[in-house]
């Protein structure tokens, strides 16, 4: 019994707290004070003042909850959200109350259950109400970002008490890995390399490279007239892509002992480099430890490849190094620029696929960066 | 109002009714009462905006910081020479510190400061006075205060956003001061004064009393001391001072005889004044019950006499009053004391207002004695009460005259009493130092007088006829307040009257006095009189006297209440158990034949149609909570208005088909009958704020609506 009693004081405590500001320090001191000169005197108008003074503090605790109660809160996260960059989140505040405002209150964010100041400050709200606010989210390290809810801060309605409540708000991003502007020579090696192995292909440009016949659901504006006026059947005009190269991205995970934040670099590297080449239009093929993003454009497989990035671990050194990687060698289809980013050298990888790929330590380029 | 402006001017008000709280206490001093009106209206002036015309006063920090030490140190020099007390001496320096800050209000401390000091002043003037008029500074300041306190943080809040760069929210603080701000701010005060009444009520009264000190002037009053001179009743009879308030419990209305509230009696006339020479006290026996039992043996166990609860100001005497003649006393005072002429008195001048319980057994006249013609009075009492002064035979011829026919001592006292109220006119017009004695000059050459005249005179005449008497000072009834269903008894009532001792019934009262009708104020002033009057005792008795006492009757009365409720409710529990077990019992008889089936059916099909009824005058399903989602009567209004105009339409051959949009339905009205489309579309603007933006709607949109769909109706198509 004792046991369920502290239990719910420690989740009453988790959900409801109440502490004194300074003004209300002084405050609830001179009420002492009355309530001293009251019992000493016997003389009711100053008990009348100490019940005045008290019943200050009591209203102040009713408005107080009152001022919490039915608020509403949506959290959206930004789409994308990179290590040491601000993302934009943002928080729509609905006051559901049909008549009372809601006044002074600020919120936070609570991340392992602790508060995380946002700087939102809402000075009013009225009832039937809804207000967005925005506020930058900057989260240090990739991975699973959690803010497992929302902490309400309000001193309304006298400043007297600082009262708070927590709100199971639970929002989640997934933090991408910090990107790093690569350094000049390592730009101008990739871009002059990445010149040597083009190969032609369709897609968008304004070369022909082929004609075909008319498949359902083809673009109308790309029917090319006079071949289908001479062959009588509705002929289209295939473009060559103007610049259509392939990278594959290699990041070995096994590091040994104490390389943790060398391993970061080498995710951060790797998460530049792509980057880099989806900014380029290449197609990007990652291969992260045991786990493969098969070759791909557009935003949709940007994001798998940096997913695959912010949530990759460090393996210990002298785990097998994992088939993908052995079955590099020789893979590398034409035109296509293979980059095996390392944290160490790592004598199983290099001899795997150093012969075919271009390694880079990512201990010196990052200092460079 | 500007939120800002409001802040400063609420912060000023709450000033101003502290220091109006120590005005009208009467212990400031005029020059500080000027300097504190000065400040506060240059506040003022500078919370509306007028501050620029104040530039003169501005003074620098250094300055102020001077004068306030200045301040600080005559606050010894007052305590020690000047007030020569630590109250009034802190009052002073209070408002010296109030002027100081009302002139250098920059900051938020001092504002904070401001509010502080203004909440010293009200302390002060709760320890300064008792008065009525406490109570609506009170409440003047408790509205305030809320008002400022609110207005304080939401201020705060508004500089500490802009300071740290928080985002300060979309809605932003309220700039002005809207009508519903106003009167959600009345709200809380309302709130928290009935929050201060209950919070006042449980706190358990403990007081210590260590320090206490009255303050404040005693009344004067005359005609209680040991020897009083002739004439004294004279000089207070103009005077409306309320000296103290009497209810009679076991009454509802006035009572049928006048009463007397006697305070003094002499025994010894010297011709120009009255003394007591029995004036030997002995303390009071005190009950198990707490009463000062005057003479256990004259209250019969059976009666519970009359009894008075007797409100008194701080009289600066310690004679207990009461109905005479006093059985019992009770108060919260610890000895009382009792004279050889049956005086009850405290030990001490009380200097304070105080509330005590009084029993009497009003004397009366044994009628079996009233035709005997013995005397037969105790010697004792014979030789005390029948002493006189060097008067001349005249005296005596006239009492003897005036008795002629009588034949009883009664019928001789009484006869008296008839004689001076006949032919003796009261007046208060009577020269204060006689020449000759006074009571001859009284009976047979003035012929006027008041009542220490007459009481005095009638006195003489029952001792020179051998009638043991004596003169008996106090107050008369006073004026009976209806509104509060007591006597408010006034300095203008203090009487003086006569007691005449007859064997068989003790003292018993006579009042030659004609009685003088008062020129009184017009009615309404009078009824307005009696109302606050009623309402200052109310004051006094539910707020300045409230005691422990009172805390334990009220508990025991609540307890009473609650078993009380608690019975009944118990009562009304069985009874329902008993109809229940009835009722099953007759549908179980009814159920036992045929047509026992078909009432049931028929009950059954009543309470569903009850239920279906129920629900279909109810506004929307019982399960849907109302409040916070549902629509407000004007949205409701609104909808109602829309749905009006589509029945309008069909009648007219326009359907809106199921599918159709409201603004699409709009749309067909413009193109097939464009006269009405100027009435249609804005209603139906109207009808898709209200239902799809939620929007609250005014009454003008209310009334343009409806006037808009009486104007189509009156259309022809």
């Amino acid at each position: 019994m004792l046991e369920r009693l502290r239990e719910w004081f420690r989740w009453f405590y988790r959900y409801r707290s109440i502490r004194l500001t300074s003004e209300g320090t002084r405050y609830v001191l001179l009420t002492l004070a009355v309530g001293v000169a009251a019992i000493n005197t016997g003389n009711n108008l100053l008990y009348l003042l100490l019940a005045m003074l008290l019943s200050l503090i009591v209203m102040s605790g009713l408005l107080s909850e009152q001022s919490l109660k039915q608020l509403e809160f949506r959290r959206r996260m930004p789409n994308r959200v990179f290590a040491n960059q601000p993302a934009m989140v943002s928080l729509s505040i609905a006051n559901r109350k049909a008549r009372v405002p809601t006044f002074s209150l600020r919120v936070q964010d609570v991340v392992d259950g602790a508060a995380v100041e946002r700087g939102i400050h809402l000075l009013h709200a009225p009832p039937r109400s809804v207000t967005v606010q925005s506020y930058p989210l900057l989260v240090a390290r990739r991975g699973l970002h959690r803010i497992e809810g929302i902490k309400l801060l309000t001193r309304f309605p006298f400043g007297l008490f600082l009262k708070a409540a927590t709100l199971p708000v639970a929002s989640e991003a997934v933090v991408y890995p910090e990107i790093k502007p690569l350094p000049m020579a390592l730009v101008h090696d990739l871009t002059s390399r990445g010149h040597d192995q083009t190969v032609s292909q369709r897609g968008p440009g304004v070369a022909l490279y082929n004609l075909r016949r008319y498949q359902a659901g083809d673009d109308s504006r790309a029917i090319h007239w006079k071949t289908t006026a001479r062959q009588r059947r509705l002929m289209v005009r295939e473009t060559e892509a103007e610049d259509q190269r392939r990278v594959v991205l290699v990041l070995p995970t096994a590091v040994p002992g104490h390389s943790t934040p060398v391993f970061e670099q080498a995710v951060s590297l790797t998460a530049s480099l792509a980057a880099f080449f989806h900014r380029q239009g290449h197609a990007i093929r990652l291969l992260v430890g045991d786990q493969e993003i098969p070759s791909g454009t557009g935003e949709a497989h940007y994001d798998a490849v940096l997913r695959a990035l912010a949530l990759c671990r460090p393996v210990a050194t002298g785990s097998p190094v994992p088939a993908t990687l052995l079955a590099l060698a020789g893979q590398a289809a034409p035109g296509e620029l293979m980059l095996v980013v390392m944290s160490w050298a790592d004598p199983a990888v290099l001899s795997a696929c150093g012969a075919t790929a271009r390694v880079i330590m990512a201990a010196d380029y990052m200092r460079q960066s | 109002v500007n939120l800002d402006t409001a802040f400063r001017l609420s912060s000023i008000l709450l000033a101003l009714t502290g220091f109006v709280g120590l005005v009208l206490t009467g212990e400031l001093p005029a020059g500080l009462l000027l300097a504190g009106a000065a400040a506060l209206a240059a506040g003022l002036a500078q919370a509306l905006g007028y501050g620029s015309g104040l530039v003169l006063f501005r003074l620098s920090q250094q300055t102020w910081t001077g004068l306030m030490l200045a301040a600080f140190l005559f606050m010894f020099a007052d305590l020690f020479w000047i007030s020569g007390d630590l109250l009034p001496a802190g009052i002073h320096f209070l408002v010296a510190l109030m002027v100081q800050k009302l002139f250098t209000l920059r900051e938020r401390k001092d504002f904070l400061h401001l509010y502080a000091i203004s909440l010293m002043e009200l302390l002060g003037a709760a320890a300064l006075t008792l008065e009525l008029w406490y109570a609506a500074v009170f409440a003047a300041y408790l509205l305030t205060a809320i008002w400022t306190l609110l207005l304080y943080h939401l201020r705060s809040e508004a500089e500490e956003a802009a300071d740290t760069g928080h985002f300060a929210g979309q809605s932003g603080q309220p700039g002005t001061i809207t009508s519903r701000f106003f009167w959600s701010t009345n709200g809380i005060a309302i709130g928290a004064f009935g929050l201060t009444l209950m919070i006042f009520i449980v706190t358990p009264r403990i007081g210590a009393g260590f320090f206490e000190k009255n303050r404040g002037e005693l009344i004067r009053v005359s005609g209680f001391s040991e020897k009083v001179d002739l004439g004294m009743v004279g000089s207070v009879k103009l005077d409306n001072t309320v000296v103290m308030r009497v209810e009679f419990p076991d009454h509802k209305g006035p009572l049928i005889e006048r009463a007397y509230f006697r305070g003094a009696s002499y025994d010894v006339y010297d011709g120009r004044s009255w003394s007591n020479t029995l004036r030997d006290r002995q303390v009071l026996a005190r009950s198990p019950e707490g009463e000062f039992v005057v003479a256990r043996d004259r209250l019969p166990e059976s009666s519970a006499g009359l009894r008075q609860e007797i409100l008194v100001e701080a009289l600066d005497t310690p004679v207990l009053f009461g109905v005479p003649f006093v059985e019992s006393v009770k108060g919260a005072f610890s000895v009382v004391q009792i004279d050889g002429m049956g005086d009850v008195s405290l030990p001490y001048v009380p200097a304070t207002r105080f509330q005590y319980s009084v029993r009497s057994i009003p004397a009366r006249f044994i009628s079996g004695a009233r035709r005997t013609t013995r005397t037969g009075e105790q010697e004792s009492v014979r030789q005390q009460f029948l002493q006189l002064p060097d008067i001349g035979p005249r005296v005596a011829g006239l009492a003897r005259q005036i008795v002629q026919p009588a034949s009883s001592p009664y019928e001789m006292a009484a006869a008296v009493e008839r004689h001076l109220k006949e032919n003796y006119r009261y007046s208060l017009d009577v020269g204060t130092t006689p020449t000759g004695n006074p009571v001859e000059e009284f009976l047979f050459v003035r012929k006027t007088g008041y009542c220490d005249h007459y009481a005095t005179a009638m006195v003489v005449l029952l001792r020179t006829l051998g009638l043991p008497s004596r003169l008996a000072t106090g107050f008369a009834q006073g004026e009976w307040n209806e509104v509060g269903n007591y006597y408010t008894v006034r300095q203008r009532d203090a009487h003086a009257w006569v007691e005449v001792y007859f064997q068989n019934s003790g003292w018993v009262t006579f009042d030659p006095t004609p009685n003088v009708p008062l020129a009184l104020p017009h009615p309404l002033v009078v009824r307005i009189g009696k109302i606050l009057d009623s309402i200052r005792l109310k004051w006094d008795r539910f707020v300045i006297r409230y005691s422990f006492r009172d805390q334990v009757a009220m508990a025991q009365g609540v307890r009473q209440q609650s078993e009380v409720v608690r019975t009944r409710a118990a009562a009304g529990f069985s009874a329902l158990l008993r109809w229940g077990a009835e009722l099953r019992t007759h549908v179980a008889r009814l159920g036992r034949s045929y047509g026992g089936w078909l009432v049931a059916g028929a009950a059954l099909i009543c309470a569903l149609a009850g239920l279906g009824l129920a629900l279909r005058f109810h506004r929307g399903a019982w399960w849907i909570p109302r409040g916070a989602g549902g629509p407000t009567t004007q949205q409701m209004a609104a909808l109602k208005i829309y749905s009006r105009m589509l029945q309008f339409l069909r009648s007219r051959g326009l359907q809106k088909a199921s599918g159709t949009t409201p603004l699409e339905f709009a749309g067909r009205i413009a193109r097939e009958w464009s006269a009405a489309s100027r009435f249609v579309t804005p209603i139906t603007e109207l009808y898709c704020r209200v239902r799809f933006g939620q929007v609250p709607l005014s009454p003008d949109d209310l009334t343009r609506a409806q006037r808009l769909l009486t104007d189509l109706q009156a259309m022809p198509r």
